[in-house]
């Protein structure tokens, strides 16, 4: 059982080592709850970008990308590993 | 307004406020539950209130301090207890019957004593 | 009829409510060191005030979301702690002086023990903030701060240079006799615009605007309001810096404040005149009292999530009133020591410019965001004066600890 503070900001690096960017949000599809009820979400892409310090601040709008979690290799202590071939 | 087809859990529902049934404000999402499945998959499983979530959001010493000095409370809200999310996030249930206003009746209890409360 | 009274109780109360003891001290000092040539400070910082009293207003009006709320959903967690720790210890030290400033004032009607009326005015102030409602209270310290309009009389009784003064408000740099005095006049600046752009105003405004359940309706109100009322309100602070220039500077007199503010309206109107400005200094200092002692508490329970409002009474909102009865009573220890009132807000002063780019940023960055604001989100002209001062208000914190150094607290 993780929290979503632990793996929030991780790098997102491919199988080889190659630097994505840093976790900025987990997408769950399906829209927000208005009155329906479900027991969990499944996280369903992980998106991505370059997070700078001027995106941190909101001073720069963040190039936001995702990638679907079925390319998600490994969530680690320290990164998330994801397949090499990039998704948009 | 686009009706969203997706929620962003760390942007729409971390550090968000909640609001009970009677819409009276009972904490923050101070932390989210996650769990990981084999071969990469994740869901969500229960929002996380309380000065412990909070603390383990703090680096190093001032994690150890909040911890020591706020103590170590933490209320797990199921995720299905979650009804309406706008700005706020609207849970199903009373605070009292989720466990969530326990330091507020403890302060309720002091400030009631006093006339005019 | 009953918004067109509305608008005019806001702008009264937010003119009356302007001068605190941080803006008395440093305007009646620049006067008297500099005479009319700081005259452009005010003018820089009520410009700057209103920029993002309005935009505060605006989101509280438009979201229903206190600032607090969207610092820690926009900046995160540990950014947001950390601003509503810096913006707490800036209250804490504005309130301490506040009740510092309002125990100088009574000893000097009645000669009894300070500490004696420091007990005395946290009393008055908990018994005040427990059982009135937010608008009463809001309302009479603001219509009583009022009485500081004795000050305007004086400004202008005493006969100042008006073709002078005006010049004043134009950005200048005086002829100074040496380049130790013109980094005084620097810190002068820095400090008078620090104190008329202190955070709370912002914050405590829109929280105020949350108590009185404002709607997008009430949009225009809230900008009537800050425009008119802290233009007003300015204008006290400009006859404190001309009474200072012309009863202390002539002489080289440093004014011993606030005590010493009082002898302008003394030497125009006598007896009359001490009174009203010992009042009007008693109702603006403790208005900004118990202004800054209620904004801890909003920031300490918007942040963290807990019901937060006077208009839940202390019964529905139980942690919220023990935030600002504690802060009172700490404010009051801190003040007990027997440190100098007016040393405290020189210190809260010049360390509330340094974080005010940090308190700052997210007012801006949320009332100029469409997905918050919709149509209500800034206009260009808003963006462009609230960038402009984000940038003049982060040189002016980079230069406040030097200064406040090199010039040891202004004293050259």
């Amino acid at each position: 059982m993780k929290r979503l503070s632990e793996i929030l900001y991780l790098k997102v690096v491919t199988e080889d080592g190659k630097f994505l960017g840093h976790a900025i949000d987990f997408r769950s599809a399906g829209e927000p709850e208005h009155g329906d009820s479900r027991d969990e979400r499944a996280v369903d892409e992980i998106v991505y970008a370059r997070f700078g310090m001027l995106e941190r601040l909101g001073l720069r709008k963040a190039e936001e990308k995702t990638i679907p979690m079925n390319s998600v290799r490994a969530i680690e202590e320290d990164r998330i590993v994801v397949a090499d071939a990039e998704a948009g | 307004m686009n009706q969203q087809e997706y929620l962003d859990i760390a942007r729409q529902v971390l550090d968000r406020q909640l609001i009970d049934s009677n819409n009276i404000p009972c904490g923050k999402a101070d932390d989210l539950e996650v769990e990981c499945g084999p071969g990469g998959r994740l869901k969500m499983t229960a929002i996380l209130v309380g000065p412990d979530a909070r603390a383990r959001r703090l680096p190093g010493l001032l994690r150890t301090l909040a911890r020591r000095f706020l103590g170590d409370k933490v209320v797990r809200v199921p995720w299905g207890e979650v009804s309406v999310i706008t700005s706020q996030i609207k849970l199903k249930s009373r605070a009292s019957e989720l466990g969530l206003d326990g330091a507020e009746r403890r302060a309720a209890r002091l400030i009631r004593q006093i006339p005019g409360a | 009829m009953k918004k067109a009274l509305e608008i005019f109780l806001g702008i009264l109360t937010a003119m009356g409510g302007f001068v605190e003891i941080g803006e008395l001290v440093f305007s009646i000092n620049a006067g008297a060191k500099f005479g009319y040539s700081l005259l452009w400070v005010v003018a820089l910082g009520t410009i700057g005030i209103i920029i993002y009293g309005e935009m505060a207003g605006r989101i509280a009006a438009v979201t229903g979301q206190p600032v607090f709320y969207l610092i820690r959903e926009r900046a995160g967690f540990v950014v947001g702690l950390g601003t509503l720790v810096a913006a707490n210890l800036v209250n804490l030290l504005t309130c301490a002086a506040e009740i510092g400033g309002v125990a100088i004032l009574l000893k000097l009607a009645l000669n009894w023990p300070y500490r004696v009326f420091i007990l005395l005015g946290l009393i008055f102030f908990l018994l005040v903030m427990w059982f009135l409602p937010f608008q009463w209270i809001e309302r009479t310290f603001g219509l009583l701060g009022l009485l500081m309009v004795v000050f305007m009389l004086t400004a202008i009784l005493l006969k100042p240079d008006w073709p002078q003064a005006a010049a004043g408000f134009i950005p200048n740099v005086p002829a100074l006799e040496s380049p130790k005095e013109y980094l005084v006049y620097a810190y002068f600046a820095v400090a008078l615009m620090s104190s008329i752009m202190l955070p709370y105003e912002t914050y405590f405004y829109a929280s105020g605007g949350i108590e009185d359940h404002w709607t997008p309706s009430d949009v225009p109100l809230n900008r009537i309001i800050v425009t008119v009322g802290f233009v007003l309100g300015s204008l006290l602070a400009v006859a404190l810096i001309i009474m200072g220039a012309r009863l202390f500077l002539p002489n080289h007199i440093e004014p011993q404040l606030p005590g010493s503010a009082a002898l302008g309206p003394v030497i125009v109107f006598g007896k009359w005149g001490l009174a009203l400005a010992l009042l009007g200094m008693f109702f603006a200092f403790g208005g900004a009292a118990i202004e800054t002692c209620l904004s801890a508490a909003y920031n300490l329970a918007q942040f963290v999530g807990w019901p937060w409002g006077k208009f839940r009474k202390p019964g529905g909102a139980p942690r919220f009133a023990l935030a600002w009865i504690t802060m009172l009573i700490l404010a009051g220890l801190l003040i007990t020591t027997g440190v100098d009132p007016v040393s405290v807000v020189e210190y809260s002063i010049i360390f509330s410019v340094i974080i005010l780019p940090l308190t700052y940023l997210p007012i801006l960055l949320v009332a100029a965001d469409r997905t918050c604001m919709g149509a209500f989100a800034n206009r260009w002209w808003a963006n462009t004066l609230g960038w402009f001062y984000l940038i003049i208000l982060t040189i002016a914190g980079l230069c406040a600890i030097p200064l406040l150094i090199i010039t040891h607290g202004g004293k050259g």
